[in-house]
């Protein structure tokens, strides 16, 4: 039983560090109508500017926050002046672009930072409290309260507020957008703005495990990306459950079968999902007027 | 028309000169040339995610440079010629066909990787080059392939007999990869414990690429081990040990020398304070390895020494100096010939500060089989058993 206890938390509190992953692609996709591959670059720029304030002695709220900023204002400017004004060439050449973009911030920390993995400081390792064979520690707390408060704040912009709503409007029905005023360039920008803050808050809760490189956030995203297809690409919903799915069943397969069927089993949910609904499992099916 | 005379000495000076340069022809396939260099190979990760390790190559270059800087072996100079592979197989074959067809290399020394090596060897064969590289795994070895680096069988067992014979933990289990950095460890450590009458209370299997061990940590904890054996570089072991601190499990560790850095201490702080290594080199700091830091001050002023990779390179370096110096000696003290160079690693045995009482057989071309255990202390990596 404790076993379970144990892979069951260790695989939510993974879970939910790849729906944060995949909640930052999910709002890009929900208004531009693609996926960035981008943003593990943009998250590690992000915590390399944290861990810079880090190492100047700031405390971890000082670092958390001024990786969260870096991250809104990288993603800001990359959206701006070069993934959203290559919009007009296709989602292809958008994506393209994105994966350009993380190569090149790939090639600038590799030639500032190296690659030597560098310590990350965590939210706190002290206890907060005991339930059964789990010691919850405060960096445990702290990820699934953000994990829920930005899905909350998520779901309630995108199905509330204007800004939300309009930013759905401009991927889903971009020619009646623009007939009822609707300011796409404008909105998509915002969302490169709001994606690149959520990379920064995903990769808060990475750094500290598993050391800072250029590259440890990247090898995150496979996940977050298997999560958001499971999920649905316009769901934001849907990156929460599967997230927290994908992390729970991978531990669990470690634990009950083998280590080496982790990464099949997630395949294999992967392909069984776009077969049986390929808009997820929480997506809408597109609709077209005949 | 020529006079007879003019004629024979025309035929006389041609001959002269087309004997020379059939001379000087045989020279170049015997390897006997004055004073020429001496080319030695090696590929690593100069650039890309894995350029952490490339120190390596500079403690190996620093080595070479000393050689050189005292003159080199009988007045040749060794080039040690560097080439990037990224530490990724799918490269290291273009290296080293330049290494060895564009650069003239008649050595490999101290490539870096077990996979990159595996990617190269039977080309390395088939040219007759020998290979020294910086691995410890037996699946390479062949005709042509020597290692210098321990076998990480026996780093596994000189740590289960540290844990039994001086901690006095016999609740020993294993976490590894099921791969050639992993699996050789866990069976040198099965074999061991079954010597001693033990039974591993569990043997765990990780990932190393996986981005979260949780799962494990949670094996580990419910086995009740006191003593947890894990080989792998510093990232991977660090991951693990998280992992296991996080849900509140301290064992004592062991890991294999890959591991041992400052970066497995700013990584895993707490876990890397109760972590002994199975470590077969002189540590970089210590007052043995003294022509170590010298070397790396003159000739790589700029690398960090306090991790492992620097001085591996460094030791291997040494033992190559070793087997050219026996194959100059095969040469006649001229610049030995690929074929001499390979000649001079069978039977030879390797005893300097640095690569310990090492000797290749026939059937033994595995590396040196002593290492000592270290530990880290205030943050600073201490011997706290000698060589066995």
């Amino acid at each position: 039983m404790e076993i379970l206890q144990l892979a069951v938390f260790g695989g939510l509190i993974i879970g939910v560090v790849y729906a944060l992953a995949g909640a930052s692609m999910v709002v890009l996709y929900r208004t531009s109508g693609y996926v960035s591959f981008a943003q593990g670059d943009i998250a590690a720029a992000s915590l390399f500017v944290g861990l810079i304030l880090n190492n100047m002695g700031m405390p971890y709220l000082v670092v958390a926050a001024g990786t969260i900023l870096t991250g809104a204002i990288l993603g800001g400017l990359i959206g701006s002046f070069i993934v959203v004004p290559l919009e007009r060439l296709g989602a292809v050449t958008a994506v393209l672009a994105t994966i350009a973009v993380g190569m090149i911030i790939q090639g600038g920390e590799m030639l500032v930072f190296g690659a030597e993995p560098k310590a990350f400081p965590s939210a706190g390792d002290a206890t907060v409290f005991t339930l059964g064979a789990l010691d919850v520690s405060v960096a445990d707390v702290v990820s699934v309260v953000t994990c829920a408060l930005v899905f909350a704040i998520l779901g309630l912009a995108f199905g509330k507020t204007s800004t939300g709503i309009a930013m759905r409007a401009v991927n889903d029905s971009p020619d009646a957008a623009q007939i009822l005023g609707v300011r796409a360039a404008q909105l998509r920008r915002r969302s490169w703005v709001v994606s690149g803050a959520l990379a920064g808050v995903a990769g808060l809760f990475i750094a500290p495990t598993f050391g800072l490189t250029p590259f440890s956030v990247n090898a995150f995203l496979i996940f977050a990306f298997c999560a958001v297809v499971v999920g649905g690409f316009e769901s934001i919903v849907g990156a929460l459950v599967a997230g927290i799915g994908v992390g729970v069943i991978s531990n669990l397969v470690a634990v009950y079968f083998d280590v080496n069927l982790v990464n099949i089993s997630v395949y294999i949910i992967l392909l069984l999902v776009l077969l049986v609904r390929p808009h997820g499992l929480f997506g809408r099916r597109p609709l077209e007027r005949v | 028309m020529m006079s007879t005379h003019v004629r024979r000495v025309a035929i006389a000076s041609i001959a002269s000169v087309a004997l020379a340069f059939s001379l000087s022809a045989c020279a170049g396939a015997s390897g006997s040339s004055d004073n020429a260099e001496i080319v030695v190979g090696a590929t690593g990760p100069v650039t890309g995610p894995n350029a952490a390790i490339n120190v390596l190559l500079e403690g190996a270059a620093a080595r070479f440079d000393e050689l050189n800087a005292a003159g080199g072996i009988n007045g040749h100079k060794v080039k040690f010629v560097v080439k990037d592979d990224q530490y990724n197989p799918a490269q290291t074959p273009q290296q080293v066909s330049q290494l060895v067809e564009d650069e003239g290399a008649n050595m490999i020394c101290a490539l870096v990787g077990t996979g990159p090596y595996a990617a190269v060897n039977d080309y390395l064969g088939s040219k007759g080059i020998l290979g020294v590289p910086a691995s410890g795994s037996a699946k390479l070895l062949n005709d042509h392939t020597y290692e210098i680096l321990a076998p990480y069988g026996p780093l596994g067992a000189r740590l289960v007999g540290y844990a039994v014979d001086t901690l006095k933990q016999t609740k020993i289990a294993i976490a590894y990869s099921a791969d050639d950095v992993g699996q050789p460890f866990r069976d040198g450590a099965v074999d061991e414990l079954t010597r001693l009458g033990i039974t591993p209370v569990a043997e765990i299997k990780f990932d190393a690429t996986a981005t979260d061990f949780s799962a494990q940590a949670a094996q580990l904890k419910q086995s009740g081990a006191d003593f947890v054996l894990i080989n792998h570089v510093p990232t991977v072991v660090a991951q693990v040990q998280n992992a296991a601190t996080k849900i509140g499990y301290t064992p004592n560790w062991g890991a294999g020398f890959p591991a041992a850095s400052s970066q497995l201490v700013d990584l895993a702080p707490e876990a890397a304070a109760k972590t002994y290594f199975a470590y077969p080199f002189l540590l970089a700091d210590s007052s043995e390895a003294s022509a170590f830091q010298n070397a790396m001050k003159t000739y790589s002023p700029n690398t960090d020494t306090s991790g492992v990779y620097p001085i591996e390179g460094y030791t291997m370096a040494d033992g190559c100096v070793e087997v050219l110096r026996k194959a100059v000696d095969l040469a006649g003290g001229g610049s030995p010939s690929k074929e001499q160079i390979l000649q001079a690693a069978a039977g030879l045995t390797i005893n300097t500060d640095y690569v310990k009482d090492l000797t290749w057989t026939t059937d033994d071309h595995s590396g040196q089989k002593t290492s000592q255990i270290v530990a880290v202390k205030n943050g600073q990596f201490v011997s706290v058993d000698g060589f066995k």
